[in-house]
């Protein structure tokens, strides 16, 4: 490499480091001024929300100060691409270096054909600046513009503060789901009825067990709402996957058939402790006082028997083994056959020793299933520890415990979140007798219009309805019936509904279907 | 791109090709030291005027012509024959009075007579045939007279009797002006002032420069002036300066300036709009750029600074502005006009 090049190549090695530190130093530069008129534009927007109390307001006084950080990014991108005058930044390094020039000068005179006297002019130009810093030629200094941030950021901030419209979103994003006064009662519930569990007997009791103490633990650091029932939703499907394959029978809840037959007490009452192995071996017992005449049953007993198995048999309709044994036995009661009787409680007891594991498992699935459902219900239904504009009684902060709240939207009609997604119903029957559960408050979209919810039991599930079932029912027909006729649904859906409210139905208006249907 | 261009000592036509040398440091420091030492001994006799030496040996050695402005008596006169003294150049002084007629600067043809009695005609050169000139006060002579001179400033040669007589290298004039007698004076066409490189105006010193001045002028010792500089190495010396390399951001820096003169350009100001008759020639950008090599050489530089440039503006510049009357009856000077347009015109690149 000649002299001249070698002089050439130093000179633009200098020039590659100085358009370097002025790209650094521009991009800065025009992020801070960015940063600024980012702050000056989302006040002004936030100041245009504000006075304008549109709908909108609420959306731009939470999007506004995202402004700042945009116009920074903005302005950093742009001093990135801008071109770096070499001028510029040469004649810079002449000033720091006091060097008259001669910097920029070789750097222009770098194409001159009278070479000797341009390598003159690098050495020269090159010597002079070869100790200064690119700092000290281009130093990084704040924008002008920065000393007066503070000014719209505070205006911003106070305008956020202030408006009402960024109150009611900051509002609505940092309102608790959950109060902790609610956490605590939901967590205590929770606890007493872990507490109530039988201890689990099986590998398979003993997994949901952990699995509901972990669940448990996980509500005691009060979660996100949606990260609870979602995770209730989860343990839910494991459950309803383990369940897969047994046959859905809850025998404790079959066992409240028995109701009128004292022979059968016993069995009943050691039916509904889930004793299913005791149960059999009361009905061997009692199938032998029969045999060997030891129990002395009169007509009435007999009816009642009948009575009650066959209740039973319709209750056991899914389990064909032990429904067939329970018709099986209600026939011989009506017949007033003791031997028949006797032999057919034998099979009976059989049938349920058989299938006594199963039925522990399904009334551990049940348990749990039922466990976790009121969790969810419970979960859903907590507001914050707040009611929101309750219609009935006014008050913002009655805890939930009016009977009605009316919330308004400016959106179309429809039901309320709480019925369950009717994609996972099957349609099958539901029990009449059954106790009254609300329905699972899962995570459904709400849509928008008039929503109205009547809480129609009273909170512990397992008390008596404080309202009657035929009078809620009415209810409820009533509202589905003119959410319908607000929202498009498509026929499929309608059908679900159709036949959910028939399997729901009070027993003597079977016959008829109040719901309206396309 | 080389232009095509003819070295500068072929121009002069009084040096060989073969002996220009081709700029370096030790030229720039030849440069400097010359520079110095013929300051030196001007300083001997010259007391003071410390910038108006400079300005004129910057034209000097910038191969221009300097107008020198000043009241009689502050040593004009003394300081160009000193200049005279110390560079080994020939020196004629021409005293310019109403009545000098062309041909008592140019020279004419005489009648001549030989040995054999036949005559012919001679040419007699005039005193403009010298390397420096004097012009004193050269606005007394009529403007016929001026011409002749002026002709011989431009063209470096003489023309008389259809003859064309050059002028020897270098060649200089260094003329004065006497700015408060206007009565009997032809003040010089606007034209003809533009071709002078500098226009250097003269004041009167301070208390010390007089003190040095009776010290030097009013005793028996003799100050003499030796010759420290030699006429060939004052062309290699204006020959280095045509060297030097100006960069582009330089000249347009400093034909912006040029233009901001002018009324009706992008770089016109408010006062150029106002007061400006007509702006400054191609000529003053060619000697801001010329001064500034000079400058550039003095400080020991191989390039040409956009400060050389703004050092240089008003001598440079000052006399080739033509004030318009309103300009004239508020008394706002050609220097007041320039302090706006150096304040004005941005230097290229100047923020960072």
């Amino acid at each position: 490499m000649s002299k001249h090049e070698h002089l050439r190549a130093s000179l633009d090695s200098t020039l590659q480091r100085l358009r370097a530190r002025e790209r650094r130093r521009t991009t800065l530069l025009l992020a801070e001024r960015g940063a600024f008129y980012g702050c000056v534009a989302a006040v002004v927007i936030a100041l245009v929300a504000a006075v304008a109390r549109a709908d909108w307001t609420p959306t731009a006084l939470l999007w506004s100060p995202g402004l700042l950080p945009l116009f920074a990014m903005a302005g950093a991108l742009m001093g990135w691409l801008r071109r770096v005058d070499d001028l510029n930044i040469a004649r810079a390094l002449d000033r720091a270096a006091d060097s008259a020039d001669r910097f920029a000068s070789a750097v222009q005179l770098g194409g001159h054909h009278r070479t000797e006297r341009v390598q003159l002019v690098l050495e020269d130009a090159l010597g002079r600046v070869g100790g200064t810093r690119e700092a000290a030629a281009l130093p990084i200094r704040a924008a002008r513009e920065l000393k007066w941030l503070p000014v719209p950021a505070i205006v911003l901030t106070l305008l956020l503060w202030l408006a009402p419209g960024a109150r009611q979103v900051a509002q609505a994003s940092q309102d608790m789901e959950v109060s902790p006064d609610e956490w605590q009662a939901l967590q205590e519930h929770l606890d007493q009825e872990l507490a109530d569990l039988p201890e689990p007997q099986t590998p398979e009791e003993r997994e949901i067990a952990d699995q509901l103490e972990k669940l448990a633990e996980m509500l005691k650091d009060q979660p996100d709402k949606k990260e609870a029932l979602a995770e209730i939703a989860r343990l839910r499907a494991e459950l309803e996957k383990k369940a897969e394959g047994t046959r859905d029978v809850s025998m404790r809840q079959a066992a409240q058939a028995i109701r009128s037959s004292a022979a059968l007490a016993r069995f009943a009452s050691l039916l509904k402790a889930g004793d299913y192995q005791a149960a059999a071996a009361e009905l061997e017992a009692l199938a032998d006082q029969l045999s060997e005449n030891q129990l002395a049953l009169s007509a009435e007993d007999f009816e009642a028997a009948a009575s009650d198995l066959d209740d039973l048999a319709k209750e056991l309709a899914d389990h064909n083994e032990l429904g067939e044994a329970c018709r099986g036995a209600a026939s011989a009661a009506s017949r007033m056959n003791r031997d028949e009787l006797a032999r057919a409680l034998k099979r009976l007891s059989k049938s349920l020793n058989s299938n006594a594991k199963n039925l522990r498992k399904c009334d551990s699935l049940c348990r749990s299933r039922s466990l976790l459902d009121d969790i969810a219900r419970r979960l859903s239904q907590c507001k914050g520890g707040k009611c929101g504009n309750c219609a009935k009684c006014g008050d913002g902060k009655c805890n939930g415990n009016c009977a009605a709240f009316v919330r308004n939207s400016d959106k179309k009609g429809g039901l309320r979140a709480g019925w369950g997604t009717a994609s996972k119903w099957n349609g099958g029957r539901l029990s009449e007798d059954a106790e009254q559960r609300l329905p699972v408050l899962a995570e459904t979209p709400e849509t928008a219009g008039e929503i109205s919810v009547t809480p129609t039991v009273s909170p512990d599930e397992r008390a008596d309805s404080t309202q009657d079932f035929k009078d809620m029912y009415v209810e409820m027909v009533r509202k589905a019936e003119a959410d319908l006729e607000l929202e498009t649904v498509p026929p499929a859906l309608r059908d679900y509904l159709r036949r959910y409210f028939v399997a729901i139905k009070p027993s003597e208006d079977r016959a008829e279907s109040n719901l309206k249907t396309d | 791109m080389n232009y095509g261009r003819t070295p500068f000592a072929l121009r002069a036509n009084s040096m060989e090709v073969g002996s220009l040398t081709e700029i370096s440091r030790t030229a720039i420091e030849q440069f400097q030291q010359r520079f110095a030492l013929l300051r030196t001994e001007i300083n001997k006799r010259i007391v003071g005027y410390t910038d108006v030496i400079d300005q004129v040996l910057t034209a000097i050695f910038a191969g221009g012509h300097v107008l020198l402005e000043g009241v009689p008596g502050l040593g004009k006169t003394l300081m160009v024959r000193t200049i005279s003294q110390a560079t080994d150049l020939s020196f004629k002084r021409i005293q310019f009075t109403p009545d000098l007629m062309p041909a008592d600067i140019t020279g004419t043809n005489i009648i001549y007579e030989d040995e054999h009695h036949g005559r012919t005609f001679r040419f007699q050169p005039g005193p403009i045939f010298a390397n420096l000139v004097l012009a004193d006060e050269i606005n007394r002579a009529t403007p016929k007279t001026q011409s002749s001179i002026l002709e011989a400033m431009q063209e470096q040669s003489v023309t008389v009797g259809g003859k064309t007589h050059e002028l020897a290298a270098p060649f200089c004039v260094l003329a004065t002006q006497n700015p408060i007698e206007m009565e009997g004076t032809y003040p010089l066409p606007e034209a003809q002032v533009d071709r002078f490189f500098f226009k250097v105006d003269v004041f009167p010193q301070g208390e010390e420069e007089l003190l040095g001045i009776i010290d030097r002028t009013t005793s028996d010792d003799e100050i003499v002036i030796a010759p420290v500089i030699q006429r060939d190495a004052l062309l290699e010396m204006q020959h280095t300066v045509r060297q030097v390399l100006v960069a582009e951001f330089v000249q347009r820096y400093a034909a912006r300036i040029v233009l901001s003169t002018h009324a009706n350009t992008a770089y016109s100001t408010d006062m150029t709009k106002r007061y400006v008759r007509f702006g400054v020639s191609p000529r003053g950008v060619q000697a801001l750029i010329l001064a500034g090599k000079v400058r550039a050489l003095l400080a020991g530089r191989f390039n040409v600074s956009c400060d050389d440039i703004r050092q240089v503006v008003h001598p440079a510049l000052r006399h080739r502005l033509i004030r318009n009357f309103e300009a004239e009856a508020e008394g706002v000077t050609t220097n007041a006009i320039l302090d706006r347009a150096l304040a004005a015109v941005p230097e290229p690149a100047a923020a960072a």
